[in-house]
């Protein structure tokens, strides 16, 4: 059984309180992939706004700068399995992400 | 030898010495009245007085010259602050859930919530917040509206959530030592069961698993009516998988008067 925190001390969850409990832990679960995701999709935004000042008509975008953010854009489409979005998102001991194609391109 | 008559003529002015008169025989019939003033008061009346070593109770009463008159006066007429502690969870171990039953009632309308060194015991979690009813922390709300804006060093997420399970008000925590989640959140009327009217916001802050940074969270809830459990009693931090801890300390807003 599960404890729980209250005002009056740590106890273990009732009947009702471990079911609520055990449905969170599978809502979790079962989201899993949903949520990995929509994490892409985020980090994925957050590339590509920016960048966006490069489509500025006084700034000329580079080649390799359209292709990486066409290859963010065609991510979902890629990358359609649990496994895949776990690779996407695999980070390094220092928490940073580990697949290149979060790296903006210097050329 | 002592004299045990008086002479011819009565005591002389002023001659009675303290020895002559008997321990406890002056009575308080026998002080006139108005006639004890400050000189005649010592410190040890206060400090040889049994300590009370708690706030007072609102009853609790203190004495006071008003305007030259002397009056006694409630604590609750002297006690200006208007967040009362009503109840609090303290843990430094990782649980189910940070949970109040019933911290809220009809006493203050309005609550202030402080919670400080939350983590998620899963690296990855979000901490999310949902009210109880009926006074069991059993009955968990449903239907939650909010909207968020989430700020991270280089980005921001806003957006809203309709009928979500839970007030998901911190994304994907990172655990271990070090990373802690703090914050503030104000509740609005959560005794009210007219559809809208109980609500809230919550300002948090906590640091993000995957290297995305600090994020600091904006995040205002409105409560929709939810067949009968609309009457919310009180609330709990849960982990979105797997448990936590924390502080959490819970004020009534005194009423306005």
């Amino acid at each position: 059984m599960t404890t729980i925190a209250t005002p009056e001390g740590i106890r273990e969850m009732t009947a009702q309180e471990q079911a609520n409990y055990d449905a969170r832990q599978k809502r979790w679960a079962d989201a899993s992939a949903s949520r990995k995701l929509a994490r892409i999709k985020f980090l994925r935004k957050e590339r590509l706004e920016a960048t966006d000042y490069m489509a500025n008509s006084d700034v000329t975008m580079p080649d390799y700068i359209k292709t990486w953010r066409q290859t963010l854009r065609d991510l979902p489409q890629n990358n359609t399995t649990e496994s895949q979005y776990d690779t996407l998102l695999e980070q390094n001991a220092d928490d940073s992400l580990k697949h290149s194609i979060w790296t903006q391109p210097t050329e | 030898m002592s004299k045990t008559t008086i002479p011819a003529g009565g005591i002389t002015d002023s001659a009675v010495t303290t020895a002559k008169i008997n321990a406890d025989a002056v009575t308080a019939a026998k002080i006139a009245d108005d006639a004890i003033s400050e000189e005649h008061i010592d410190a040890t009346a206060i400090t040889g007085s049994t300590e009370l070593a708690a706030t007072p109770a609102d009853t609790d009463e203190i004495l006071i010259s008003d305007a030259g008159t002397l009056k006694r006066i409630d604590f609750s007429h002297l006690d200006a602050s208007k967040f009362k502690q009503v109840a609090t969870v303290s843990v430094t171990s990782a649980q189910g859930a940070l949970t109040f039953a019933s911290c809220f009632t009809s006493t203050y309308q309005n609550y202030f919530v402080i919670f400080n060194n939350l983590k998620v015991a899963t690296n990855g979690a979000d901490v999310n917040m949902l009210f109880h009813y009926g006074d069991s922390n059993g009955n968990d709300s449903s239907n939650h509206n909010y909207s968020f804006i989430r700020r991270y060093p280089s980005s921001t997420d806003a957006t809203n959530e309709n009928n979500a399970n839970d007030i998901k008000f911190l994304q994907a925590q990172k655990s271990g030592a070090g990373h802690f989640a703090h914050g503030t959140m104000y509740v609005f009327n959560p005794l009210s069961t007219t559809d809208g009217v109980t609500s809230g916001t919550i300002l948090s802050q906590g640091n993000t698993n995957d290297g995305t940074g600090a994020q600091m969270t904006v995040l205002a809830f409105n409560m929709p009516e939810a067949g009968s459990n609309s009457a919310y009693t009180g609330f709990q931090f849960s982990a979105s998988t797997g448990n936590i801890q924390g502080d959490i300390t819970v004020y009534g807003i005194v009423n306005p008067s």
